[in-house]
């Protein structure tokens, strides 16, 4: 498939400028633009910096970096003074050590005896050049202001955040980060001369306002005003933690952060973005609070084994019982006493010998095709390509799936056919080079809130973005156009937009010519789909269609973004085929700023698919049905494998239900929860014969395990994680495992072996180069490159390449070379709403919570922030109804009921419900239709009719 | 003498909010959005229609809804108003009264025109009356100092002031 892939060129740099200058008596030559600040910063010269961080534009508002300039009227400000020839540089002569002083006392006048920042991460800044300059602030004490004219109080509000206005020295970093990297806007400035202060929308509470809780405010306050709350234990100062470089165990983007760890507590204190990178230091509430879930007291410790007098198997706690009422309560969590009881604590040996055993005796006794595993995306590849090769070479079965299933396998479907790669064609970042970029079924802001930064910062420089989705996401605030389509209308929107596209002859005739088939079957479809025929079934005027189809059109560089609002329905594969259709018909595919690009839900979902944890496929997405690829894995791992292709998840549990799967391994999946019309998915796994759970938390699934192992968290373990851009990247054991918890992938390793299989590894990296060695798409990789910025794949130079940026530069990895139109006609949702079921439910996911909140609900401040479950819904429609806002409703669908409190909102059209679907008490997918995509086996969650009442 | 104590910026969202919806307001707000070339440059003019009718100052609401409607942050329509005296982020009297306290002034007897006023009205300057009739406050030059002392009450002007006749002057208008 490399034939068909291509470096993306180097940036063709104009030959740069430059100045060379004099500083400190030292002779420097700098790229003309480079501040005064930075000139000396490259010969080690320190010049002491407040305003001034790296990451944020230069504004020069503090002083502090002073210098002195021959022939200058004045001391001139370092950081934002560009170095010219010639010039005669001092940043320690007597005046600016003078003034610097001055200054410094000045601000110290007004700060408290001690600073929040340094009892804490021990890095105040401003303390550090107070001590340095030896500056008294004493003196000045008695003439500065006894009591501040505005308020200069403390605010704890925020579940993060301490702000003390009294040690804020108005740097405006903090306004800076919260604006221009974080996109946030929250914080500003309230008042004006001495009185003024940071202040956050109208002077709010930090609490109340409309932060998010990134804490990249706190990240750059270079004093006490704004410090990080401590998570799990007090915090120390930094150089007394142990320094972990690793990734975020959460959403696709990988963020690549540094965990701070007190090695004696066990414990991660802070964590921190890092650069370079591809999150650019950034973080989202998530990766910078919800680390604590690791030392959770609920983590598994010990192998346990079902008690006999737990037999029959049911739910053993609220779960499956008691979800009615959709208050905060005890069943937040599984009833652990109650749950725990069903249990005995076992020795490994016992617990995995009983294992092996029973997964012998079932696959003798029913045969392979009665087995099944569920793995999950939020494994290692290395976990995933060994759940996989144990369910395949050791149980003998395809039957091998994970929660890809759940989100993105319709796109992957449909991408698989169409362009011959499942993967994205080029990285979130690459927006920066788009003119026009589509976001479309994605709450970027909550589900991948740091690609959500850098769409919004292109949007500040001008990319168009275009964001279409049925439920108004807060990514619309930024965006060009909003465009509100009814649920379930996608293939006839862009039906229509490539209608006028085609019609006024917008299309990229020579990339079409060149690199595309089946065109005339798309032009053939899509005629029919005028704006007039298709607006009212996607509810947007048809002007408002052709000035987005002009739009699309004339753009030099498109990009479509899309998540679960286009693959979680049963037309899922062919909504993503409009938008693969629409990129080709306009030729944007192959270059920067354009291409294609599902953003990834979960951490590893890229990568535990590349390892394949699919039914169809081997590792690399190599067909299972093709002999030559069979052969070529029965050879490396030493068996012989099932031509057949296995069932998906969803068929899996149905299988389950009609008795002809009968032992199934489950690896940290929660399908208890996850899982559409969940109710028959737990009274199905009731009737398994044999249930091996292994998780660190004994979930929802979990109690109706008959053995459960205690694995290892993320925070305890070596692997790599292929995130939403294809970059590999390796995640760094920071912590110790509790109690008796094992490495992951030494349990899969023992239960091969002792189910007669013998594994040749002697570490972790050696699963990472067998997987590699059956990997195309990995080739070359192995651990060494895989720190820092990690590598996309593929990359054939690791040693010189980040890797490849943008994919089908020149042609696809198809047959013909060529990608395909596959044309798609609009098809109904399965479920429509009638008189008795009026209302359309909508599910998805919140900013602070992630999948079946097995670890978020157990991380203090995600919790904190977002602590019960709710629903949203037109404040018209509750209006209506006779509900208040906050109030309870029953949604009832033909499947199941839940109580759960209602936010009114203006974001949720007219008839619509969105329930987000992390939370057991009032578990949405109680009420999910299971009727699946036909290509895709993808359920539609994103769609069932459903009744609202007052409860 | 009592001094009326600004409301915390956190309580003042409990605080009604009165006059027009802002739907209603539109009609008067479009046309001066539409003599801008960027939405967010009309700010200035838009709070001050919405100030005027909305009880003379700008509610937590009405900012968000300003801001929402100008696309800007609520938290950079905060820095304007706070930066601007004539907005208003606090709840104010039916009138508000602002005596100039700059150098011509000051020279021809405001801090006695001043003074005068909060004995009579029993309040700090900046604070408001009890009936709720009047905020007085102090105010930079107001381009009237061919005849300080001298105070605005809304848009009128008054010069030549002497403690007595600020204070006549405020007590003899229309109540
Ligand atoms: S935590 Fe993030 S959103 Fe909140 S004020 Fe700070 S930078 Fe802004
Ligand atoms: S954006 Fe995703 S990967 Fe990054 S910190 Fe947040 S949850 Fe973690
Ligand atoms: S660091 Fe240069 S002015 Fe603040
Ligand atoms: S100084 Fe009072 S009006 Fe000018």
């Amino acid at each position: 498939m490399t034939a068909a892939l291509r470096e993306t060129p180097a940036p063709t740099n104009p030959p740069t400028k430059t100045v060379t200058l004099e500083i400190d008596g030292r002779t420097v030559t700098v790229p003309e633009g480079t501040s005064v600040y930075d000139a000396a910063k490259s010969l080690q010269i320190d010049v002491p910096v407040l305003c001034h961080d790296p990451r944020l534009r230069p504004v020069g508002v503090c002083r502090m970096c002073v210098v002195e300039i021959e022939g200058a009227r004045t001391l001139q400000a370092s950081c934002v003074r560009p170095a010219e020839s010639g010039m005669k540089v001092k940043t320690g002569s007597a005046v600016v050590v003078r003034n610097r002083k001055m200054l410094c006392e000045l601000l110290m006048a007004d700060q408290r005896p001690a600073s929040a920042r340094d009892a804490t991460t021990g890095d105040d800044q401003l303390f550090a050049i107070a001590r340095d300059l030896g500056a008294d602030a004493s003196r000045l004490k008695s003439v500065t202001a006894p009591a501040a004219v505005h308020p200069r109080k403390r605010d704890n509000s925020s579940h993060v955040i301490a702000v003390d206005h009294q040690a804020c020295i108005l740097c405006d970093r903090c306004i800076r980060a919260c604006d221009d990297v974080q996109g946030n806007h929250v914080i500003g400035r309230s008042g004006k001369g001495y009185g003024t202060t940071i202040s956050f929308d109208t002077d709010v509470p930090m609490g109340t306002s409309t932060c998010v809780e990134c804490g990249e405010c706190a990240s750059v306050c270079p004093t006490g005003a704004l410090t990080n709350k401590p998570v799990t234990i007090a915090m120390t100062p930094r150089n007394t933690l142990k320094q972990v470089e690793s990734v975020c165990p959460y959403c696709g983007v990988g963020c690549a952060l540094k965990l701070h760890v007190d090695t004696a507590a066990n414990r991660v204190v802070m964590s921190e973005g890092r650069s370079p990178s591809g999150n650019d230091a950034r973080l989202c509430v998530k990766g910078r609070y919800g680390f604590d879930y690791a030392s959770h007291p609920h983590r598994l410790t010990k192998p346990l084994i079902r008690k006999e007098t737990a037999y029959p198997k049911g739910p053993l706690t609220a779960t499956g019982r008691r979800e009615d009422d959709g208050t905060r309560g005890a069943d937040v969590y599984p009833d652990y006493a109650q749950a725990l009881s069903a249990f005995r604590e076992a020795t490994w040996d016992e617990a995995l010998d009983l294992v092996a055993r029973r997964l012998r005796e079932a696959r003798d006794r029913f045969g392979s095709p009665a087995m099944a595993g569920f793995g999950s995306a939020k494994c290692s590849n290395e976990e995933a390509y060994l759940f996989q090769k144990m369910v395949r070479s050791v149980f003998g079965t395809n039957n091998v799936d994970h929660c890809t299933r759940l989100c993105h396998a319709s796109s992957v479907a449909a991408l698989l056919e169409c362009v011959g790669s499942g993967a994205v064609s080029t990285i979130y970042r690459d927006i920066e080079n788009s003119d026009v970029a589509i976001l479309t079924g994605t709450n970027t802001t909550s589900n991948h809130p740091v690609a959500a930064t850098f769409f919004k910062e292109a949007a500040r420089k001008g990319t168009k973005l275009i964001v279409i989705d049925v439920r108004r996401p807060d990514i619309a605030d930024h965006a060009w156009q909003y465009v509100q389509i009814l649920p379930g209308s996608d293939v006839s929107f862009y039906n229509a937009v490539m209608h006028v596209i085609l019609e006024e002859g917008l299309e990229d005739r020579a990339y079409i010519e060149k690199f595309t088939e089946n065109f005339e079957a798309l032009r053939e479809v899509v005629k029919r789909y005028t704006p007039e025929v298709a607006s009212p079934i996607c509810g947007i005027e048809p002007d408002r269609i052709r000035l987005i189809a002009r739009t699309i059109g004339a753009a030099k560089a498109m990009l479509v973004f899309w998540g679960m609002g286009i693959s979680q329905h049963v037309h899922g594969t062919d909504n993503a085929r409009c938008l693969i259709s629409l990129c080709l018909v306009t030729g944007n595919v192959g270059r920067p700023g354009t291409g294609l690009h599902p953003l990834r839900g979960q951490n590893n979902v890229q990568g535990a698919s590349d390892a394949g944890l699919i039914p169809m496929m081997y590792p690399d997405y190599q067909p299972v049905a093709n002999d030559a690829t069979r052969e070529k894995f029965q050879k490396a791992w030493g068996t012989t494998l099932d031509p057949n292709p296995g069932k998906t998840v969803v068929e899996i549990s149905h299988a389950v239900e009609k008795g002809t799967v009968l032992a199934m391994y489950v690896m940290g999946e929660n399908p208890f929860l996850s899982d559409p019309n969940v109710q028959r998915v737990r009274d199905a796994f009731c009737k398994l014969d044999f249930l091996v759970v292994q998780d660190i938390f004994l979930t929802e699934t979990a109690e109706v395990a008959d053995v459960v192992l205690p694995s290892t968290s993320y925070f305890e373990k070596t692997g790599t994680y292929t995130n939403t851009d294809r970059r590999v990247q390796l995640g760094r054991p920071a912590l110790d495992p509790p109690g008796e918890a094992r490495l992951d992938w030494r349990i899969l390793v023992d239960v091969m072996e002792r189910m007669g299989a013998k594994q040749p590894y002697r570490g972790i990296e050696d699963v990472f180069d067998e997987f590699v060695r059956l990997n195309n798409s990995y080739a070359n990789l192995a651990y060494r490159h895989l720190g820092g910025a990690g590598k996309l794949w593929p990359c054939p130079d690791p040693e010189n390449s980040e890797g490849t940026v943008v994919l089908f530069g020149d042609g696809f990895p198809t047959k013909s070379g060529r990608a395909k139109f596959s044309p798609a006609e609009v098809i109904p949702p399965a479920e429509l709403p009638s008189a008795e079921f009026p209302f359309v439910l909508n599910t998805g996911r919140t900013l602070q919570h992630w999948h079946t909140g097995s670890m978020t609900r157990r991380a203090k401040m995600l919790d904190a922030i977002e602590p019960e479950a709710y629903c949203e819904m037109n404040a018209a429609d509750l209006v209506r109804l006779g509900i208040a806002d906050d109030a309870f409703v029953r949604l009832s669908t033909r499947r199941n009921s839940i109580r759960v409190r209602v936010r009114a909102t203006h974001k949720v059209q007219l008839g619509g419900v969105f329930i987000p679907f992390h939370f057991r008490e009032a578990a949405a997918n109680l009420l999910t239709n299971d009727v699946i995509d036909p290509k895709g086996k993808i359920p539609e969650f994103k769609f069932c009719a459903v009744n609202v009442e007052a409860a | 003498m009592t001094t009326t104590k600004r409301v915390d910026p956190a309580e003042l969202a409990k605080l009604p909010c009165t006059g027009p919806s802002f739907d209603d307001l539109r009609g008067k707000l479009d046309p001066i959005v539409a003599r801008y070339p960027q939405r967010a440059a009309a700010l200035l003019p838009v709070l001050w229609v919405v100030q005027r009718a909305r009880a003379g100052w700008l509610h937590p609401k009405s900012i968000r809804e300003v801001a929402e409607y100008l696309a800007v942050p609520q938290a950079h329509v905060e820095g304007v108003i706070t930066f601007y005296t004539m907005f208003k982020d606090q709840p104010v009297g039916r009138d508000v009264v602002v005596v100039c306290k700059t150098l011509s002034c000051r020279l021809r007897g405001a801090q006695e025109v001043m003074d005068a006023l909060e004995d009579h009205f029993g309040i700090d300057m900046g604070g408001t009356t009890k009936d709720g009739r009047y905020t007085i406050e102090t105010g930079e030059c107001l381009g009237l100092c061919d005849m300080a002392p001298c105070m605005t009450i809304d848009e009128e002007r008054h010069g030549n002031l002497t403690p007595e006749s600020a204070v006549k002057t405020l007590e003899g208008r229309p109540r």
